[in-house]
């Protein structure tokens, strides 16, 4: 018996383990690349020993 | 297969999301012009460079100086230069920085009229504490100042004066690639800038360094004893790095016709009384103020001008002692205010 779209729609987020409507409201390569951009900004600023040049040592 | 295709297509997504957020950092970075009353305290060389051409260039009268004037302690609000500014209801570009010695204030003018910026009066702050030769900044630049000041603006003066380290310094094809980097990624470059942006001084390594120094040094941690080693009383000539290059910075000012007012500032005499009540210290003062008279510019002696509740320890003052500072400068800064229309 063929299934209405939403109907199987509504299958297809069960079977994934999600339910409709807990879905974010971005596609989720935006939110991957969202959080990549963060990762890669908190990497340069955070990991940098520049600021410490000149109080710890090497100035 | 209807899966890896949507995956490539994240991917796709996610790469171009997170290229055109760099991108846009990037262009906001560039229009970002770096203002506030005072550098932070650390920064990299292209926002000094930016902070100190954009203020010197201006109709202000330019401050050189070290802590002290920076306002090491208070808030930039309450630092000596911005009280100077409101006392004189008049523009004062504060481009001061902690540890900017004598070699520093020097390379810092260099760097002014190297880009055909001449101010039209300045202050220079020098510290009795900048001719200790064991200091670590006594015959060296800050690194941000060395990024963008060597090897272009080196003179045959710097031959054994400036560190070996930093005047004769090849960069290393690591360096070179960091730098780069830096020139062509303003996030990568101005990384530093945005820490401070950030979190200004409130980070771990501050922290940990603030508990564990005096753990290290603990005869040291309290009261004058830190300072035994502050205040060096050789007698200066020449052979001191600092004062051959305050002489040299008083003759680029001559010869450039910026008038000027040498600044000797206070000292916390009741704390520092085993180490500067002696006969051997004023006489070093004297040396330099003999040093500016040579050039033709103004000496502003305070050392002993305020008592030791203006003091947060040896030299650094609180927003009495800096309000206290600006008023004394104030009416001798009066016969320059023409020249700053």
């Amino acid at each position: 018996m063929e299934q209405s779209e939403p109907r199987a729609r509504r299958a297809a987020g069960e079977r994934n383990g999600t339910r409709p409507g807990s879905r974010l409201p971005f596609d989720d390569g935006f939110v991957m690349g969202v959080i990549f951009y963060v990762l890669i900004v908190a990497t340069i600023v955070l990991a940098s020993d520049a600021q410490y040049r000149f109080f710890y040592g090497s100035f | 297969m209807v899966r890896s295709e949507r995956r490539r297509g994240d991917v796709r997504v996610s790469l171009f999301v997170s290229a055109a957020l760099l991108l846009l950092t990037d262009l906001l970075l560039g229009a970002w012009r770096p203002g506030g009353l005072r550098l932070p305290s650390h920064f990299s060389g292209d926002y000094l460079r930016s902070y100190a051409l954009e203020h010197a260039a201006g109709p202000g009268l330019v401050v050189l100086g070290d802590s002290e004037m920076w306002g090491y302690g208070v808030a930039a609000a309450a630092s000596p230069v911005a009280q100077l500014e409101r006392t004189l209801g008049r523009p004062v570009d504060n481009l001061t920085y902690e540890a900017e010695t004598p070699i520093n204030e020097d390379f810092v003018l260099r760097l002014l009229l190297a880009h055909g910026i001449r101010p039209r009066a300045v202050i220079v702050e020098i510290n009795s504490a900048s001719f200790n030769e064991t200091a670590v900044e006594y015959d060296r630049l800050n690194a941000a100042l060395a990024e963008v000041a060597l090897p272009a603006l080196l003179e045959p003066f710097d031959a054994g004066r400036l560190d070996d380290a930093q005047r004769t310094h090849v960069p290393t094809p690591g360096e070179r690639l960091d730098r780069f980097v830096a020139a062509h990624w303003r996030l990568y470059g101005r990384r530093v800038d945005l820490h401070q942006a950030l979190f200004g001084d409130a980070d771990l390594a501050g922290a940990l360094f603030a508990r564990v120094h005096p753990l290290l040094q603990p005869n040291d941690a309290t009261g004058s004893g830190r300072y035994a080693a502050m205040y060096d009383l050789t007698p200066l000539d020449r052979d001191n790095v600092d004062f051959a290059y305050a002489g040299h910075l008083f003759a680029m000012l001559a010869k450039h016709r910026i008038p000027g007012i040498v600044l000797l500032p206070p000292v916390n005499h009741a704390l520092l009384h085993r180490y500067v009540d002696n006969a051997a210290y004023d006489a070093n003062r004297r040396r330099v103020a003999r040093l500016a008279q040579a050039s033709g510019l103004a000496v502003l002696d305070l050392d002993r001008l305020l008592p030791s509740q203006d003091f947060i320890d040896n030299t650094h003052l609180n927003a009495a002692g800096g309000d206290r500072l600006a008023r004394a400068i104030a009416p001798h800064v009066a016969p320059y205010l023409d020249v700053l229309q």
